[in-house]
């Protein structure tokens, strides 16, 4: 066993960060979101107000935006754990010759810019796009699909960039599973797909919930690839906040956005996780 | 009608056949063990009953059943494994009921079934733990429960007790042998450990290289071994090589060993196999032929028996194991002895079969 004070001596290098460049600041915004910001003067520093965290649930702009964000965070990761469990699976249980292949193959667009891969996503579903050109040239649409500046592009970007973290996870997740017990499974007389439903699944549970955790704190809180696929005007909570602090110069607001964005995550993946723990049996 | 027959099964990866050519008939209710060192093909052979590893060739049938190509959930087979396998995201009580929701039980008639089998393995009123709050032994009790629950027409064993340690493992044989009596489920259980094989089984079957060397009673496996690799494996044999004279086999070193019968030919080389605890020890020579003088070269106490390493005539060593309470367990090393060795048990085989 480690000591107590080992422990404390190896974390005290992270801890230091963290708290100076993370707790420390994070704290700092907590008055700042207290208070009111008037426009042509600045931050009124000697009243308080709620209004800043009442506009966010009131004001039909901004409620739209936080719940665009959560439905957005919700569905790259439903669609990340839809696209990437089949892969995840073919890599551990597949041929072996292929793992590295694969394994590359998923790590791959990891090594490219993320501003790089999001404008190729606009070439691609831009209105006189790739995709577009292609189903009119094939004559299968007549008008090009609106597939930019809203959520289907927003959607498909992040899904791309975020599907090799929820792989990553699933493949150590499978590669836990014993053998042995799906084994068990298929004497007792499961077929394949009752095996998989009844005991792979749950088995990987753990993987499920990191993954889909972390895919939905990075989309929720991605800026770069919302902004560039959902234009200027199409926002979610991340470019709000960025418009509120660099452009507006509105700090409370921008605070108070923060602060909502950061308690909604955690409660939505405390909620969720507690809801997957109870059905793969683990709590 | 439930048992299982092995015909010609062939096993084989790539170029190397761990499986070759096996054929077993296991009669309904017995209890057969597959014994043989790691890596002889016993697993693989289960396995393949199981539905677990396809054969390369060969044919399997549990009654009129062929089962060659069938997926395991539908040959009707009880599994238990070294490793346990329960699953661990559910209660016990859903681990043993597994098998027998898959077959449409459920209700009443389950609860009770999953009680019966877990009464069986004397684990009552553990139903709503989960295997990770169990000890190893409870956890393969759960198992072999789990294994029985549905009444499979054939039970499979992998090793279940190798991961368990000594004491535990001497119970858990009992519990084994006293279910499988009750039950009467054909049952094929694979070991490396041979006393396991010898107290549990009907029938042993030693294998080594993929091959059977000796498929009989555990009684013939001990005393009369068909192959020199049967000699060796079970029991603790001293071995050595000798010629063979008229009705007696003359050892290096001008020793002369008198057996009860001989099939090797005069002037034949023989190996001659005298297991450690076969072998008495005494001050004066005995009555029958084989009393051989030696010294006491080495002494080891270990408990219930002392081991004594004799040596005999020139160049030749035999290890001897006496019970530690006798009087004879108290010589120093140099003493002389007589080692006595009845005559039915030397046990002698053409050398240069495969070992």
């Amino acid at each position: 066993m480690t000591s107590l004070r080992t422990g404390a001596l190896l974390l005290s290098p992270l801890l230091f960060v963290l708290v100076a460049a993370f707790v420390v600041p994070l704290l700092l915004l907590v008055p700042t979101s207290f208070q009111e910001y008037r426009p042509g003067f600045g931050i009124a520093k000697d009243s308080w107000t709620i209004a800043n965290y009442a506009r966010i649930v009131t004001d039909d702009f901004y409620l739209e935006v936080v719940l665009r964000t959560i439905g957005l965070g919700t569905a790259v990761t439903l669609s990340c754990l839809l696209f990437g469990y089949p892969v995840a699976y073919l890599i551990v249980r597949g041929n072996p010759r292929w793992r590295l292949a694969l394994t590359l193959l998923v790590i791959f667009p990891l090594m490219l810019n993320l501003v790089v891969r999001s404008f190729g996503w606009i070439v691609l579903l831009t209105n006189r796009g790739v995709v577009n050109n292609l189903l009119i040239d094939l004559g299968l649409i007549e008008k090009p699909l609106k597939l930019m500046f809203n959520l289907t592009g927003m959607m498909i970007g992040l899904t791309h960039i975020y599907l090799p973290f929820m792989v990553l996870m699933l493949v150590a997740a499978l590669q836990n599973v014993p053998r042995d017990v799906e084994s068990a499974a298929a004497t007792l007389g499961s077929s394949r797909l009752h095996i998989f439903r009844s005991v792979t699944l749950p088995l990987t549970a753990p993987g499920i919930i990191a993954g889909s955790i972390l895919v939905f704190v990075l989309t929720i809180s991605a800026l770069v690839t919302p902004r560039m696929l959902g234009g200027p005007t199409y926002q979610v909570m991340a470019t709000l906040i960025y418009d509120e602090y660099m452009q507006l110069l509105d700090w409370p607001s921008g605070s108070a956005l923060s602060f909502a964005l950061a308690i909604s995550t955690i409660l939505i993946i405390w909620i969720s996780s507690r809801m997957t723990k109870r059905w793969a049996g683990l709590a | 009608m439930s048992n299982v027959s092995l015909r010609h099964l062939v096993k084989r990866y790539g170029k190397t056949s761990v499986v070759k050519d096996v054929s077993l008939e296991i009669a309904e209710g017995e209890f057969v063990s597959l014994l043989g060192p790691s890596g002889c093909g016993k697993t693989t052979i289960l396995r393949m009953v199981a539905g677990l590893i396809e054969p390369s060739d060969g044919k399997i049938t549990i009654g009129e059943r062929d089962i060659t190509r069938l997926p395991p959930n539908k040959r009707n087979i009880g599994l238990v494994f070294q490793s346990y396998a329960l699953f661990p995201h559910m209660t016990v009580f859903e681990n043993v009921a597994f098998g027998l929701r898959r077959k449409g039980d459920s209700g009443p008639s389950l609860t009770a079934r999953v009680e019966e089998a877990l009464a069986m393995v004397r684990l009552e009123g553990y139903g709503e733990r989960y295997p990770r709050q169990l000890s190893g032994g409870q956890q393969q009790r759960v198992a072999m429960a789990r294994a029985i629950a549905p009444r499979p027409s054939v039970l499979l064993f992998d090793e279940p007790l190798s991961n368990l340690d000594a004491k535990l493992r001497d119970e858990m044989q009992i519990e084994l042998k006293r279910l499988q009596r009750d039950l009467k489920i054909t049952t094929l259980f694979v070991t490396h450990d041979q006393a396991e094989a010898l107290s549990l089984s009907d029938r042993v079957c030693v294998m080594n290289d993929g091959v059977i060397q000796q498929f009989a009673s555990p009684e013939e496996i001990y005393h009369r071994p068909a192959t020199a690799f049967v000699a060796s494996f079970i029991g603790k044999p001293n071995r050595l090589r000798g010629t063979v004279s008229g009705a007696a086999v003359e050892l290096a070193g001008g020793l002369v060993l008198r057996p009860t019968s001989l099939t090797a030919r005069d002037g034949d080389t023989v190996d001659v196999f005298i297991r450690q605890e076969a072998v008495t020890l005494s001050h004066a020579a005995g009555m029958d032929g084989n009393a051989i003088p030696g010294t006491i070269a080495l002494r080891s106490f270990s408990g219930a028996q002392v081991q004594y390493v004799v040596r005999i005539g020139a160049s030749s060593e035999l290890v001897v194991e006496v019970p530690s309470s006798g009087e004879i367990s108290n010589l120093a090393q140099g003493d002389a002895v007589f080692v006595n060795i009845r005559p039915e048990d030397i046990i002698t085989l053409q050398a240069g079969q495969t070992s």
